[in-house]
């Protein structure tokens, strides 16, 4: 009997260790579940409130976009008072702010307008917070006459006119009309078209180009060397012929490093000839202004006018070669090349193709007969009669980066590919 | 014997509350699940409707946006079932730039995009961003 005592005990201490185990084994058991819920919930709060404030950063990137566009002096604005932040959105907050992106250091937004700026936006949500960055630049829109060959602010007439080719357009913000002519190239036209043959597509109703405004002329006046029509008078009676016009050369004054010549003719007439120009002419208050003959002529920079008229113009050039051996002139000398192969020479027994390349602007109206060949774009701001032989070929140069009085007001763009998430 | 009630009693008290707690664990976690992919769908449709210009949000919502395949053919206010369970709502108002909580029935240029998903008629996620374009005439005023 005394032997038994000893097991009894060591039973009722081993009943007490397993209901304890088993009880604390629940315990961590339901603890661990709590706290995975508490962990899990923590989690998806968390990722909810980071997804919540990357959208803020974007919508911060939006408003900064916004206090730009609707404040044409926010530079002054924005250096003198900064807006006050950060601002509710949701159920969190946003902030922007500008800096000068150019690196120049010089910190100021003000100091240059067409300089490129930084933009910051952040969002916060929570205990989360997103920044992103973007890169924005002062962007012309080009305008729309530059989309096409040929363009006439009013109406188009084709009389007797034999237009190339098929891989060209042309449109007009009123009326096309065509009487014994061959067009080609695919018409557009705001109002109507009327007469034929159209070889090609033609469209109308479409809405009108945008046309160049009265300061189209403003840069090149201002940054061309004028070239006095007394000197043209008296040299060749009021003629620009068998010479060369380019950054290099200026027979008639002082030369212009992009080739920008400026001529008042007061009222006179103005006749371009057998000539080789490589710059831009912008003639101002001329009667009557002729190119003639054969002509070959380009800008001196890519996408700068060849040749801007404030009022009418003729062409009336020719398809035939422009020789030095019948004009006794040596059309490519040191410092103006010609050609891809860069050459000058001394002699006077090459020959050129004549034609306009380039943008030719006339502000009221161009009148074109003989053969007339534009590889560019041909601008009227009213109407163009056209008789003879027409070939257009497009360039796209002027429309993808529109010469200074060419595009619509600057706007500040963001930089395709400079998106960037902040981390500090 | 009284030890032994006690010590019953203990573990199955403890076991119903452990597996009470264990349930209210499960259901939790299939909460956060759902919020997750709430939060999933109302991201990938502000994304999509982010990308869009602004002058887009407003066409497209009168043609349709098509989020998650889903086209939403009303202007400002549109329910589209998502799966079985699932609603997803976009609004879009015009706000004041100044306090983007404040709506205007005018343009000001600022347009707050409201998505919010739902699941059984419970909000599973809500998100908000805004879109900004050409003013027609409003008056920015951020100070």
């Amino acid at each position: 009997m005394t032997r038994n005592r000893p097991h009894s005990y060591r039973r009722r201490g081993s009943m007490y260790v397993a209901v304890l185990g088993t009880s604390m084994m629940i315990t961590v058991i339901g603890y661990s579940a709590l706290t995975l819920a508490r962990v899990e919930r923590s989690s998806a709060e968390g990722s909810s409130d980071f997804t919540a404030a990357r959208f803020y950063a974007q919508s911060a990137i939006e408003m900064g976009q916004h206090y730009i566009r609707e404040n044409p002096n926010w530079r002054s604005n924005y250096s003198d008072e900064p807006p006050r932040f950060p601002k509710p959105i949701g159920t969190g907050e946003y902030s922007f702010e500008v800096t000068d992106g150019t690196g120049d250091g010089d910190g100021d937004l003000k100091d240059n307008t067409s300089e490129s700026i930084i933009l910051r936006g952040t969002g916060w949500e929570g205990q989360s917070r997103y920044k992103l960055q973007v890169t924005m630049v002062n962007k012309i829109e080009p305008l729309t006459c530059l989309e096409v060959a040929m363009h006439a602010g009013t109406s188009i007439a084709f009389d007797n006119a034999q237009v190339q080719s098929n891989q060209a357009t042309i449109s007009a913000n009123s009326t096309v009309a065509a009487s014994s002519s061959s067009i080609y190239p695919a018409v557009e036209a705001v109002s109507g078209l009327s007469g034929g043959t159209y070889h090609s597509a033609t469209n109308t109703g479409i809405a009108a180009r945008t046309m160049p405004g009265l300061s189209a002329f403003d840069h090149y006046v201002l940054n061309g060397t004028p070239i006095l029509y007394s000197t043209l008078v008296l040299l060749h009676g009021g003629e620009i012929r068998e010479t060369v016009l380019s950054p290099n050369s200026n027979p008639y004054g002082l030369t212009n490093p992009n080739g920008v010549y400026v001529i008042n003719c007061s009222g006179g007439d103005l006749r371009i000839r057998n000539a080789r120009i490589v710059g831009t002419l912008v003639v101002l208050n001329a009667r009557r202004v002729r190119v003639e003959d054969s002509i070959s002529w380009e800008p001196a920079v890519s996408n700068y006018p060849s040749l801007l008229v404030s009022g009418d113009a003729e062409l009336r050039y020719t398809n035939e070669t422009l020789k030095k051996s019948s004009t006794n002139v040596n059309f490519n000398p040191a410092g103006t090349p010609y050609g891809a192969s860069v050459t000058t020479d001394t002699d006077k027994s090459d020959s050129y193709p004549s034609k306009i390349i380039g943008l030719v602007y006339v502000s009221s109206n161009i009148q074109t007969e003989n053969h007339v060949t534009i590889d560019g774009v041909l601008v009227a701001g009213a109407k163009i009669d056209a008789t003879g032989n027409l070939d257009l070929t497009y360039r796209s140069t002027f429309y993808d980066n529109p010469p200074p009085g060419f595009g619509e007001a600057p706007k500040m763009v963001i930089s395709p590919g400079t998106w960037k998430q902040l981390v500090d | 014997m009284v030890e032994s009630v006690f010590c019953v009693a203990l573990v199955g008290g403890l076991v119903v509350v452990s597996l009470d707690t264990l349930g209210a664990s499960t259901t939790a976690q299939r909460h956060a699940g759902d919020r997750a992919l709430g939060l999933l769908l109302a991201s990938s449709a502000m994304s999509e409707i982010m990308n869009q210009s602004y002058e887009e949000i407003a066409l497209t919502a009168a043609s349709g946006i098509e989020v998650l395949g889903i086209r939403l053919a009303q202007p400002y206010l549109e329910d589209e079932e998502v799966y079985n369970e699932w609603q997803q709502s976009v609004q879009v108002e015009m706000v004041n730039p100044a306090d983007l909580s404040n709506e205007r029935f005018l343009s000001t240029g600022v347009k707050r995009i409201t998505v919010t998903v739902t699941r059984h008629g419970i909000v599973m996620a809500a998100l908000v961003a805004v879109k900004t374009g050409d003013n027609q005439g409003g008056v920015l005023a951020i100070d």
